[in-house]
């Protein structure tokens, strides 16, 4: 059976990493992505990454071998980026020291975490350059010349590979273009900077409330669907309601007619109350839909009917 | 023998799926196009089969003995280790538990009509020493003959 390219590219980087560059340090990435947030670097960084970061998966994508990605890839727009950023977070000691127990929770939801504590340590440790530069000095032994920024990216896909598989990965770089790549690098900085609420949480007052996520990396087009509807007016806090979903979801396709190989997905989903007639509908990739219906599902398998939800798109 | 269970009963579908389980193991797994090519999403303790597009979906249960001979649509053969006793037959929307006396199962699962709006799924579990994975036969959306993933994980 023959490997996959990015499979085999994405298998030898693992084994060339240093456990640098690929351990989170939960400490920094609260402060830094306030900082960020405070510096107004938000959307530029976003953007700067997600088009380096899809440069350079193109190229993975195109490549046998991690050593041979073309040398003429630079990154030359994030650089100046983390540099601007390096002066406030130097002043990291300003931000929230300890890091809340939020961002904590975020944690799991590594892929972007990692690339935002290198980018702190990077910014704030000038000692982490040169662990940077000691993993790009053995990369330059073989012939590929990577800027500190590329191994920035390099551990942002070898944290989405570990954590989510390689074919994953494979899917992630092979269907997204640089629009949606844009958008989901926003979110996952937006989802990092806000307080993320544990799904199932309870508020004093009793009420069962909770977030419910759908991966942008899992499911991007499904996770694209929910943020156009939602932006179309379609409400993003709803109301679990499990006994009537299939007479809404019944209304919701009413005359949307199947088509072979596509899935119908509505918004908001017919689980909920707000769903039905009138709900958003688009055609979906069954393997996107499936991802998304199976995260939905396991994040809400232990609320009650009545809890009110908010959905969201996460890393 | 299955109990506490109706042997038929109908299901609402959502996200193009129905999954069985272990009730220890009840996260639904993470598709991909090789998953969605087989048709289905497999670990140890729970299974995930596709469906093409549909609302709802009547599910027959049997013990002992498969259906294949009814089956026009795809049929698929998996291996489910069921160490608790109780099993799940769930979608996205709404699920049915069951009890099921603990082994290692052969669970065969089809459709008998690939393109209904509501299509008959047939589910059946015979305690087996070496059950397999085994595409019978294909059905809508699916492109391989063989599975060829035998890895999923917790969306």
């Amino acid at each position: 059976m023959s490997v996959n390219p990015t499979d085999l590219a994405i298998r030898q980087m693992q084994d060339r990493k240093p456990a640098q560059l690929s351990a989170p340090q939960p400490e920094l990435i609260g402060p830094a992505v306030l900082l960020l947030r405070r510096s107004g670097l938000l959307d530029s960084l976003a953007q700067g990454l997600a088009a380096e970061h899809v440069r350079l998966a193109q190229a993975l994508s195109q490549s046998s071998d991690v050593g041979s990605v073309p040398p003429t890839i630079t990154t030359g727009r994030i650089a100046p980026l983390l540099e601007r950023s390096a002066s406030a977070a130097a002043n990291v000691n300003s931000a929230p020291s300890a890091p809340a127990a939020n961002d904590r929770a975020a944690l799991p939801r590594a892929g972007f975490a990692g690339a935002m504590t290198a980018a702190a340590e990077y910014a704030s440790n000038r000692g982490h350059e040169a662990l940077l530069s000691r993993d790009l000095q053995h990369l330059r032994g073989q012939g590929v010349s990577l800027d500190p920024t590329q191994a920035l990216d390099r551990a942002i896909l070898e944290e989405y590979s570990r954590s989510r598989g390689p074919s994953e990965l494979r899917r992630l770089v092979s269907g997204m273009d640089a629009d949606e790549a844009t958008l989901i690098a926003k979110q996952r900085l937006e989802v990092f900077a806000a307080p993320a609420s544990p799904s199932g949480s309870v508020p004093e007052d009793g009420r069962c409330a909770a977030v419910v996520g759908v991966s942008a990396g899992l499911s991007p087009l499904t996770a694209k669907h929910m943020i156009d509807a939602q932006s179309q007016g379609h409400p993003a806090d709803v109301t679990l309601d499990r006994s009537g979903a299939a007479q809404r979801r019944a209304l919701a396709l009413a005359g949307v007619e199947r088509r072979i190989g596509m899935d119908r997905d509505e918004y908001p989903p017919a689980t909920f109350i707000e769903g039905g007639a009138g709900a958003s509908i688009r055609y979906i990739p069954p393997g996107d839909n499936r991802s998304a219906g199976a995260q939905i599902r396991n994040q809400m398998r232990n609320l009650p009917d009545g809890c009110a939800v908010r959905l969201n798109v996460v890393p | 023998m299955i109990t506490d269970i109706p042997t038929r009963f109908g299901l609402a579908i959502s996200h193009g799926q129905i999954s069985i389980f272990d009730i220890a193991h009840p996260d639904f797994p993470s598709w991909d196009g090789e998953h969605v090519a087989q048709g289905f999403a497999w670990r140890p303790g729970h299974v995930s089969f596709g469906l093409p597009d549909c609302e709802t979906a009547t599910v027959e249960l049997t013990t002992g003995v498969f259906a294949s001979s009814n089956m026009t649509g795809r049929l698929i053969k998996v291996p489910l280790a069921n160490t608790s006793g109780r099993i799940v037959i769930a979608s996205v929307l709404a699920e049915r538990e069951a009890y099921l006396h603990p082994g290692l199962y052969q669970l065969e699962f089809g459709i008998l009509d690939e393109c209904a709006s509501a299509p008959r799924v047939c589910v059946s579990f015979c305690l087996s020493a070496n059950p397999v994975f085994e595409i019978v036969r294909q059905g809508v959306e699916m492109t391989v003959a063989q599975p060829i993933r035998f890895d999923s994980f917790s969306a």
